[in-house]
């Protein structure tokens, strides 16, 4: 009498393992929550960043040039929470590029700002010319450069001419933040923007096969931002050793801020982990949720462990020691993702395998 | 003596600062075999890699946007590097000193769609573009001989023209037609799934003339002919996706000249694998066997060309790309995840350089020399 119970409930408990993954919930709140919410505080930063720069260059003076500093801190750390989004409208346009021209090895961003500056070419920035302007020199690493370079810095207050010459970049660029933050926010919310078509792929007529390519396409940018932090923001940088550090090819070096960058990109990624949690449980998976913050926890942990900017750190031992075992955390992450979450929800790590061309 | 160490460490150092190799390891590279793929480093660096039969780096050239396929000049000394659709540059390479000398900017109204190839005499360069506004393909037309300016277009007699390649008789064009709509105001997004029309067209390289038209049975409407290759006797091997997930038809076919089109199927197991999606087809240097990527389902399969046997597959995770090996059977793979197989009927190897196992590798792959 009680075995066939118990095959019953075997049964029972099996099948949720056995469904199709059903990804639509996933992709929807996702889109509408980290994606969207993301973008529209990108956008509202940049805002501030401009405001600030306008009411700097009004009445110039130090206090006026720290909010500005803290308006692109505020500015960068929103785009961190998004940087990991690779897929739809930051796509078009190089809008993304514009954003944050990054990785930037070979120094374009540097090489074409220094001969902008040396040719006093300010109005290459302004809002009708800046989207012909080479993508290095439009976005935050550009303004970067302006505000923090050991070389730039002290020339924001020199002198009158001085200062209108940097007032005119500053704020081509904080413009030019501000209107792709808005256009981003436009292009996944309107009606029939990306928010919508991730709503309706079954209904066809969408860039999408199925839900599970767009899921994969998801899957894949999440990825991506852990081998990014992984391979550039840490093993590039770091070199084989404190000696051979790099700190200048930290992401935010200048404004030291490359390992606040990292922490944004580790919490957004989380929100992202949360939201996977329900999908996961309906494949009889829920502990995998679980691990994946754990190991996400257990990076950020060992991202406050560092006793200095990670500029700093990388160049002594100890510290040294300290990004390592951060990036054995961060690729702890990437492993439980391309291993026991790919395989719970059907997908795979790949490059190809994304959409049909 | 002094200086020319300076000039030389100048030299070198600017070498460095940009990536490249130094001139002596270049000119020694041109006398092997290399193959040229696009690729993408950590951090979302695109670029189109070239590497030698070791799997060390040739030359690399950075990308603005993720590249596709790769059109080589006769003479072996271009390669114009084509980006995905909807893609709006191609970079024209210097394969010695591997650099861009031109970038071509697609004119208005049109956009690329990921292929190109050079004329035989290297005068002409044929792009796969859509025309957005009346959803129709074109063929653009480049003066090789004249800065890349724009000769001209002719139609690809279909809708959305993708790879493109020249029979061996050196005068006939075949492209596929993938035949779905798409607008750059709605990115990938496919406009026309119920009216699609894929086609192989053979067509005429002088005047554009249609030449012979081939399209897929009405019942098999939303299959996507896409990517193919040409054996030295000029059978056609088409890879192909169907845009649902809905049943699982042939996703591979042969076709010669003058007959139907010929569907192949994959075994059961196999097919329930691959998400109806084929990704790269190349021919092995004698022609005599064929191999057709599915990366989703991460095998790349093989396939006798005289009796279009299904020989077995190759387990490449993500593999993609396909080329040519260096001579007979052999072929070359490469993988979405990093890596680059050679095989060859004793089986397959990955190549031990450095460069091929730090890059993931893009769709296609070619071979040049």
């Amino acid at each position: 009498m009680r075995l066939p119970l118990l095959v019953l409930m075997g049964l029972a408990l099996a099948s949720p393992a056995m469904a199709a993954p059903d990804y639509a919930p996933w992709l929807i709140k996702t889109a509408q929550g980290p994606i969207l919410n993301g973008y529209k505080s990108f956008q509202s930063s940049a805002a501030r960043l401009e405001q600030s720069v306008q009411s700097f260059c009004t009445a110039p003076d130090a206090a006026g040039l720290d909010t500005v500093k803290a308006g692109f801190v505020d500015t960068l750390a929103a785009w961190q929470k998004v940087q990991w989004v690779s897929y739809g409208p930051v796509e078009a346009f190089h809008r993304g590029q514009r954003m944050q021209f990054w990785p930037d090895k070979k120094n374009a961003g540097d090489r074409q700002m220094l001969a902008l500056i040396k040719d006093r070419k300010a109005d290459a920035l302004e809002a009708h010319r800046i989207p012909f302007a080479s993508v290095a020199i439009q976005g935050l690493p550009a303004m970067e450069m302006l505000l923090f370079a050991d070389s730039q810095a002290d020339k924001v207050l020199a002198n009158a001419d001085e200062t209108a010459f940097r007032c005119q970049l500053l704020a081509g660029i904080s413009n030019n933040l501000h209107r792709v933050g808005g256009e981003l926010v436009t292009e996944w919310e309107k009606p029939g923007g990306a928010v919508d078509i991730l709503g309706k792929i079954k209904d066809g007529n969408t860039p999408y096969t199925d839900d599970r390519q767009a899921a994969s396409q998801m899957f894949n940018a999440l990825h991506g931002e852990l081998s990014a932090i992984a391979e550039v923001k840490l093993s590039y940088a770091m070199g084989a050793n404190a000696e051979e550090a790099r700190p200048s090819r930290a992401e935010s070096w200048r404004a030291k801020q490359s390992a606040a960058n990292i922490r944004h990109n580790l919490e957004s990624l989380r929100d992202v982990f949360v939201g996977t949690g329900p999908l996961l449980a309906s494949l009889g998976k829920p502990d995998q949720a679980d691990k994946l913050l754990k190991a996400t926890d257990e990076a950020l942990a060992s991202l406050s462990q560092l006793k200095a900017p990670l500029e700093v750190e990388m160049t002594s031992p100890d510290g040294w020691k300290r990004l390592t075992t951060l990036k054995t955390k961060v690729k702890a992450v990437a492993q439980i993702l391309e291993t026991d979450i790919a395989n719970t929800l059907e997908l795979q790590v790949g490059f190809n395998a994304l959409d049909g061309d | 003596m002094h200086s020319m160490v300076t000039n030389r460490r100048a030299f070198l150092a600017a070498c460095a600062a940009f990536g490249l190799v130094p001139g002596l390891t270049r000119a020694a590279s041109l006398s092997r075999d290399i193959w040229l793929a696009a690729n993408v480093a950590p951090g979302r660096q695109y670029a189109l890699g070239a590497f030698d039969a070791d799997g060390n780096k040739v030359f690399e050239v950075d990308l603005p946007e993720r590249g596709h396929g790769i059109a080589l000049s006769p003479d072996g000394r271009t390669a114009a590097a084509v980006a995905r659709r909807p893609g709006t540059s191609v970079a024209v390479i210097d394969v010695a000193s591997g650099q861009a000398i031109h970038w071509l900017e697609a004119p208005e109204g049109r956009h690329f769609h990921g292929h190109g190839l050079f004329s035989p005499d290297g005068k002409v360069l044929f792009t796969s573009e859509n025309d957005y506004q009346e959803s129709v393909g074109i063929i653009g037309l480049w003066d090789a001989t004249d800065n890349y300016t724009r000769l001209g277009e002719m139609s690809s007699h279909g809708i959305e023209p993708h790879d493109i390649k020249l029979m061996p008789d050196g005068r006939t064009l075949a492209v596929a037609n993938g035949g779905i709509i798409t607008h750059p105001d709605h990115g990938r997004t496919r406009l026309n799934l119920d009216a699609m029309e894929s086609s192989l067209v053979y067509m005429d390289s002088r005047d554009g003339r249609l030449l012979e038209k081939r399209i897929l049975p009405a019942a098999l409407r939303l299959l996507s002919m896409r990517h193919f290759d040409i054996a030295p006797d000029g059978t056609i091997a088409m890879g192909m996706q169907h845009q649902t997930n809905t049943e699982m038809p042939p996703i591979v076919a042969l076709h010669r000249r003058g007959e139907d089109l010929r569907l192949l199927d994959l075994p059961p197991d196999i097919k329930d694998m691959v998400h109806n999606y084929c990704g790269s087809v190349a021919f092995s240097p004698d022609g005599s066997v064929f191999a057709a990527s599915c990366p989703q389902g991460s095998v790349v399969t093989l396939w006798r060309t005289t009796d279009s046997a299904f020989l077995g597959t190759v387990a490449i995770k993500d593999g993609c790309g396909i080329a040519p090996g260096i001579k007979g059977r052999q072929l070359i793979m490469t993988s979405g995840r990093q890596g680059v197989w050679r095989w060859s009927p004793d089986g397959a190897q990955a190549l031990k350089g450095e460069y091929v196992g730090s890059r993931a590798w893009d769709n296609h792959a070619v071979r040049l020399g």
